[in-house]
């Protein structure tokens, strides 16, 4: 397992993108990396600008089957999967943009789960590794 | 570093996009299609030829080329990786792109690439110097 704390967070988004993109346990899924990083950018950017936390923990596990990242920040409890999905029907020069990260991250991964304990968000991701 | 150039070529814009539209360039990228707001601009096209990653700051920049560029132009991807597609099918946006796949200039790139373009093509390659006759 990695864990990897930021602190402070506000404007380093791509430093934090970056050094989670990297590790070993991220980087190693060569077939989904993309999509992960992805995810990861998603996640980040919402926590950095929405949050209002002045950290964040990122621990990853990674083994065969799985990776899975668990965001923790300690600033207003916000659940991200409550968050109305974008209306696709609407055509798309009358859209309005916004939701747009989270239905990604929610789409792309196998699970997405949200918990408010001990007074941080807990965001956790996981997505199944396809050996072939 | 944007990762991207932008040019105008008639009515239409051609953005030349690296290996990742995102939170790193994205915000750069509208600012330099707003440049061209205003303009009679008819097709934005996005050449995906090298995407990888396309997140939602990316499609942002999507969204504001339909929106605010001319009168609702046409947006065209090219060589776009299936990856890429299945997010903007994802997204129901697959049906308001046009997807175009071309043998893309940006292929053709060093020596080695000219040789194996004329070794599958019908075509001879030359390689002179100026003042170099044929013979």
């Amino acid at each position: 397992m990695n864990r990897l704390h930021f602190q402070p967070i506000q404007g380093k988004s791509l430093d934090i993108i970056d050094a989670i993109v990297k590790t070993e346990e991220v980087a190693s899924v060569v077939k989904n990396w993309a999509m992960l990083s992805v995810v990861v950018e998603e996640l980040v950017v919402n926590i950095v600008d929405y949050a209002h936390s002045d950290y964040l923990d990122v621990e990853i596990v990674r083994d065969k089957k799985c990776i899975i990242l668990r965001f923790h920040d300690g600033g207003v409890p916000f659940n991200p999967l409550k968050k109305p999905s974008p209306s696709f029907s609407i055509p798309m020069e009358h859209r309005k943009i916004g939701g747009l990260g989270i239905f990604l991250v929610i789409h792309n991964m196998d699970t997405v789960a949200y918990e408010h304990t001990g007074g941080e968000n807990i965001l956790t991701v996981m997505k199944k590794i396809k050996n072939k | 570093m944007d990762d991207f150039t932008v040019t105008k070529n008639g009515t239409a814009l051609v953005i030349e996009l690296g290996s990742s539209l995102n939170t790193a360039n994205a915000p750069a990228l509208q600012a330099e299609l707003a440049k061209y707001v205003g303009q009679p601009i008819e097709k934005v096209v996005y050449d995906a030829s090298e995407l990888l990653t396309l997140s939602s700051s990316g499609l942002r920049t999507v969204y504001y080329a339909k929106q605010r560029l001319g009168n609702k132009p046409e947006i065209v991807f090219v060589n776009c990786a299936k990856e890429i597609y299945n997010t903007l099918k994802m997204i129901g946006l697959a049906s308001a792109i046009k997807f175009v796949n071309v043998e893309s200039k940006r292929m053709i790139r060093s020596r080695e690439d000219l040789d194996n373009f004329a070794a599958n093509n019908d075509v001879v390659c030359y390689s002179m110097k100026l003042g170099q006759s044929e013979d």
